[in-house]
């Protein structure tokens, strides 16, 4: 309702989508439209074509590759992920944390893969994937290419998914004893996050990520360095999270001050790292 | 569906007789009439109404808070195929006149057009409009009128607005101030005196945020060329003084404008200023000869329709006794009205309703000035401008409760008005009429189990976690007295208020009443047949209300509307009157076909009968065929109609405007409601762990929709504390513009509501009922004295303002003397801390 004039196409092939989006200048993927609708209503987006992936079941799949990754088709919605028996086997973090999205309604109809091309800094996926040192496939005209997260994440609303290309898989690589955690504080119970964190522990150092901090999620490298020799006690956590707030630029807004974030950033940081800790033990 | 299978489907089990239960329908929870359509979702909203080749209507809005217009060219929209018509600023200056302003000047030079003219004020603002064939169709066209500004200099802080050199929005007002006046009660020099301590607050500030109703405003409008009158297929909450203010400007008399309602999504005070909207469709439905609509959207909602008011007080004066007890305050007020003041300068009086809040304050001193700026303009939103009063009083106590370490309840308790001084008279004349506030303390009290409430910090403690208590005591004043418009501006013809029923009997033995208000969710087709079945001797079924308002097809007055909670007392006060005129009237005409005097009869079990022989009945339907049908033979002076009208007045007297004294509400509902919070000792982020609100309306018509309007005035309140809130940055952007960034509870939010009722009922009203719907705002004022208690122990903290989001209490938690050094006490012994 109330969108510019929009044509609309319905593919019932990846080829075919591939192949839409390449020939439209101005095209532009519909995954679960959670956020493109709003922004076309608001009409600070008016792509001239849309593209929908309701019809591609194979963007929906979840699942478990030989080496014992979790492959989730672009398209597997939060709900799909919450009751996935692959995913909660091996990778529990992904349904509880797409489980704190939004409402039944949104959970429903959004997707990893909107969640992740959008790459609204608030959003919950993309500091997650980078904890996890998840892998995205991007399919173009040209084939197929594989992307690491920190190459995909390239700033507010930008992804390597270029024009004419479209993610079709994250692949999280297997968990080994990994434990992961989630942490954030948003507004109020469902709402967007202020400041959110997400920790991998794995032995050796911990992969810790922030969200809501920059354009893209932000790796606590200095964290994790100070925490390689693998001692993750309560007390050498938090000292080891010391500066890193002041080590980030988040913006201000009507949200939270930059300081707020920075504070939180540490907060929040600790508490995934200290719960992921208590469940890779 | 025949009847009678309708009616077993929607009455409950316990009222499933053929015989009249002896007890009344009034007082019991009896299934909601409005409630069978709705759920049905065959509610008829101003949307769903539809009208052969209509057009739709986007309005232009201004990008810049404060601006010249250039130019405005609309002739690219109108070239677009499907673009019916538009309408520009300098049309609207041309074919009506300002509305007209309530204040005293320099408020009273403001001009105030349905289209900016000249000069646009605030983001949002309605600069042209463009009508197309559909909706889509008008925003594309919308998109083609060209617009030249020429920015000014921009106003967003009330403060700022007073300076001397301060860009002034209104220059035919030559100054930002809308309007400003004293109060002065009781002997506020002595008090000073006679006080042991002196509290003073250098500031507290009530924040801007509204109500969100999921309706949003609109109108089908149409005119009648012929006849010259426009019908508003609408959701005004208040067409009463809706057609005040648009007949005059549209320069034709009052019955040329007819205001139709059903089903209403929520209006809160929000749809009481739509005037210059609808001015607007007027003007289109005239100038194209075709219905329009006009359906705002949540942005537009946001940024342009209504806020509530802003208030910052400032140097705050409270004299105490060693004991607690206080002897009143002074404070001077400034209140941001934004562009326009519209139904302002009310706001600068309408406080004075509940001056003292719930206490015994005798000497209170207020110096209020009330300003524009360039942001939305107000309107009242629920709890209008008392909220923010008793957000005041609230604040006053607990803060006075800190510096004098002494318990928050005793305070309370030691200073509330007692039940055994009702009705007690406020210093400034208000009759407060019933109820007993320390006993609805304690229930709130016993509700979250106040007595363990040292084992329920410690326990959070163990989980770092601050736990805080905080009571919200306020005052719900309903009925007003519209006289009290004469305390700002004395030339005013406005005093008491009104309200009108009708009830009549039809030729089937139908009952129907129509009547004046405007219900928005409030269930008044129910509690109207509450009422109307226990006079007449029937059943709620047996009564039908016609839903919604229509200026033509159902009788009104003056002040009709559904605002400022007064349904409950000048609603029903009016069904109540032309119930009982009409039950005369059957008994008079009973007594003519049974051969006996009235007085011998009674209205029961759907018969007017008589008292000794119950076998001696008239059927209602026959009372009705009688009259209506078959009326041969009757008396040429019988004087029976069987359809009466009655206006509800209420008994005021116009204030004493030297003293500004008077009574300036019939109705005081009380809510006192208590509030746990657990603060995250880390982030400052919080929880509403445990809440109850107690609420003494008199007499409750219907319980469940009392208990549904505490719910629903609870959770504005819960998240005005909390979240909600319309900040602007410093080129009056406003920065909550929709739901992304405006939060509203969500039920997830929302902690578990435990209520507490007691009924004191007012001597006052007709049926010892009082308004509630409002509330006044308790849950903001609870919670901020909850985060105060809670950070108590981090260096004692004061809460300032009236919204506290994470980042703020983190604030108050990391530099608690930023906040504590707004607040110094002096001792009368000299020395001050």
């Amino acid at each position: 309702m109330l969108l510019r004039e929009v044509a609309y196409a319905r593919p019932r092939t990846l080829e075919a989508a591939v192949r839409l989006l390449g020939e439209h200048e101005d095209a532009r993927a519909l995954a679960g439209g959670q956020s493109l609708t709003n922004a076309m209503k608001q009409r600070v987006g008016s792509p001239a074509v849309l593209v929908d992936l309701a019809e591609l079941a194979e963007l929906r799949r979840i699942d478990r590759a030989a080496d014992g990754s979790l492959e989730l088709g672009a398209m597997a919605t939060y709900a799909q992920i919450v009751l996935s028996p692959e995913v909660s086997s091996t990778h529990p973090i992904l349904a509880e944390v797409a489980h704190q999205i939004a409402d039944v309604q949104v959970r429903n109809r959004g997707t990893i893969g909107g969640n992740v091309c959008w790459n609204d800094p608030t959003n919950h996926f993309p500091p997650l994937l980078a904890a996890l040192e998840a892998r995205m496939t991007i399919t173009g005209p040209n084939g197929e290419r594989e992307v690491g997260y920190d190459e995909f994440f390239v700033g507010v609303f930008m992804t390597a998914a270029g024009p004419g290309e479209l993610l079709t898989k994250i692949t999280v690589p297997a968990p080994g004893a990994c434990g992961s955690a989630f942490a954030s504080v948003p507004i109020g119970k469902d709402g967007t996050c202020i400041v959110n964190a997400a920790a991998c522990v794995d032995g050796g150092a911990p992969r810790i990520a922030i969200g809501c901090v920059a354009g893209v999620p932000e790796r606590a490298t200095g964290m994790e360095q100070a925490l390689a020799g693998g001692d993750l006690s309560p007390e050498r956590v938090r000292e080891a999270a010391r500066g890193l707030g002041q080590a980030l630029d988040p913006p201000s807004d009507v949200h939270a001050s930059a300081e707020y974030r920075r504070h939180l950033a540490e907060v929040l940081a600790v508490r995934a790292t200290l719960q992921a800790a208590g469940r890779a033990a | 569906m025949s009847v009678p299978e309708l009616r077993a489907t929607i009455v409950a089990p316990e009222e499933q007789e053929t015989e009249v239960p002896q007890r009344g329908f009034v007082g019991q929870n009896v299934p909601r009439k409005e409630d069978k359509r709705l759920v049905q979702g065959q509610g008829v909203f101003f949307d769903d109404v539809k009208r052969h080749g209509m057009g739709y209507i986007h309005f232009v809005r201004s990008p810049y808070a404060h601006a010249k217009i250039v130019s405005v060219d609309v002739s690219q929209a109108l070239e677009l195929d499907g673009v019916y018509g538009t309408l520009t600023g300098d049309e609207v200056a041309i074919l009506t006149d300002p509305f007209f302003e309530l204040s005293t000047p320099p408020g009273a030079h403001i001009q105030d057009y349905a289209l900016a003219v000249g000069r646009v004020r605030f983001v949002g603002e309605p600069v042209a409009a463009v009508v197309a064939a559909s909706r889509e169709l008008a925003r594309d066209a919308s998109e083609l009128v060209e617009v030249e500004y020429e920015p000014l200099e921009v106003v967003v802080d009330g403060e700022r607005a007073l300076e001397e050199d301060a860009p002034v929005l209104h220059e035919e007002a030559g100054s930002n101030v809308v309007w400003s006046g004293s109060f002065d009660w009781g002997d506020y020099d002595a008090a000073l005196e006679e006080a042991d301590r002196v509290v003073r607050i250098e500031r507290l500030h009530f924040h801007r945020f509204s109500s969100t109703p999921l309706e949003c405003s609109g109108a089908l409008v149409e005119y009648n060329r012929g006849t010259g009158q426009w019908t508003m297929h609408c959701n005004h909450q208040m067409p009463g003084i809706g057609a005040i203010w648009m007949a005059p400007s549209l320069r034709v008399g009052l019955d040329k404008l007819r205001f139709v309602t059903q089903d209403i999504g929520g209006a809160f005070g929000n749809k009481i200023c739509l005037h210059p909207y609808f001015v607007a469709c007027c003007l289109l439905a005239r100038k194209l000869n075709r219905a329009v609509q006009w359906t705002e959207w949540r942005t537009d909602q946001h940024q342009a329709n209504a806020h509530g008011n802003e208030r910052t007080f400032l140097d705050i004066e409270v004299p105490v006794r060693a004991d607690g007890t206080m002897l009143g305050f002074s404070v001077r007020a400034i209140d941001d009205c934004g562009a326009f003041p519209r139904y302002e300068p009310l706001g600068a009086i309408i406080w004075a309703q509940v001056t003292p809040g719930c206490y015994r304050w005798r000497n209170i001193r207020v110096d209020f000035t009330q300003v524009c700026t360039n942001k939305s303009p107000v309107s009242p939103n629920r709890g209008y401008s008392r909220m923010q009063h008793l957000w005041l009083t609230e604040r006053i106590v607990d803060i006075v409760a800190q510096q004098l370490e002494l318990d928050p309840v005793e305070v309370r308790k030691r200073n509330y008005v007692r039940s055994d001084e009702m009705p007690y008279e406020t210093p400034n004349g208000c009759i407060y009429d019933s109820g007993d506030y320390a006993r609805c303390l304690d229930i709130a009290l016993e509700l979250i189990g106040y007595d363990s409430l040292e084992e329920k910090r410690k326990e959070a403690e163990s989980r770092r976690k601050l736990l805080g208590v905080g009571i919200g005591s306020t005052l719900d004043s309903g009925t007003n007295n519209f006289g009290q418009s004469q305390l700002v501006n004395p030339e005013l013809q406005f005093s008491g208020n009104n309200e009108v029923a009708t009830v009549k009997l039809d030729i089937f033995g139908e009952i129907v009443v129509t009547l004046g208000t405007v219900p928005q969710g409030q269930g008044h087709e129910t509690t109207a047949a509450q009422v109307v079945c226990d006079i007449l001797g029937c059943t709620p079924d047996d009564v039908n209300v016609r839903p919604g308002h229509d200026t033509y097809w159902n009788s009104h007055a003056g002040f009709s509307g559904t605002y400022a909670s007064q349904f409950a007392v000048t609603g029903l006060g009016a069904v109540k009157g032309a119930t009982e005129k009409l039950a005369a009237e059957m008994k008079k005409l009973g007594s003519v076909v049974l051969g006996c005097t009235p007085d011998d009869l009674e209205l029961a079990g759907g018969t007017v009968r008589m008292r000794e022989n119950a076998e001696a009945a008239l059927p209602f339907m026959a009372l009705g065929a009688i009259l209506n049908a078959n009326n041969a033979g009757l008396p040429e002076d019988l004087d029976v109609t069987l359809n009466c009208r009655y206006v509800y007045r209420p008994q005021f007297e116009v204030p004493d405007l030297e003293r500004k004294f008077g009574n300036l509400t019939l109705t005081y509902a009380t809510q006192i409601h208590a509030c746990v919070v657990e603060v995250d000792r880390e982030t400052g982020a919080y929880e509403i762990v445990d809440y109850a609100a107690v609420d003494d309306c008199g007499n409750r018509i219907h319980p469940q929709i009392v208990e549904g309007q505490v719910h629903g005035a609870t959770a504005q309140a819960l998240g005005a504390a909390t979240h909600e809130t319309f900040p602007y940055d410093e080129d009056g952007n406003l920065l909550t513009p929709n739901f992304y960034d405006y939060h509203v509870p969500h039920a997830m939010d929302m902690p578990p509501l435990k209520n507490g009722f007691i009924e004191s009922p007012s001597p006052f009203s007709p049926l010892g009922a009082k308004g509630m719907g409002e509330g006044g705002g308790a849950g903001i004022h609870a919670t901020c004295a909850a985060i105060q208690d809670a950070l108590a122990p981090l260096g004692q903290p004061v809460v300032y303002d009236s919204c506290n989001p994470y980042n703020r209490v983190w604030e108050l938690m990391r530099d608690p003397a930023a906040s504590a050094s707004l607040v110094t006490v002096e001792s009368r012994d000299g020395s001050r801390s």
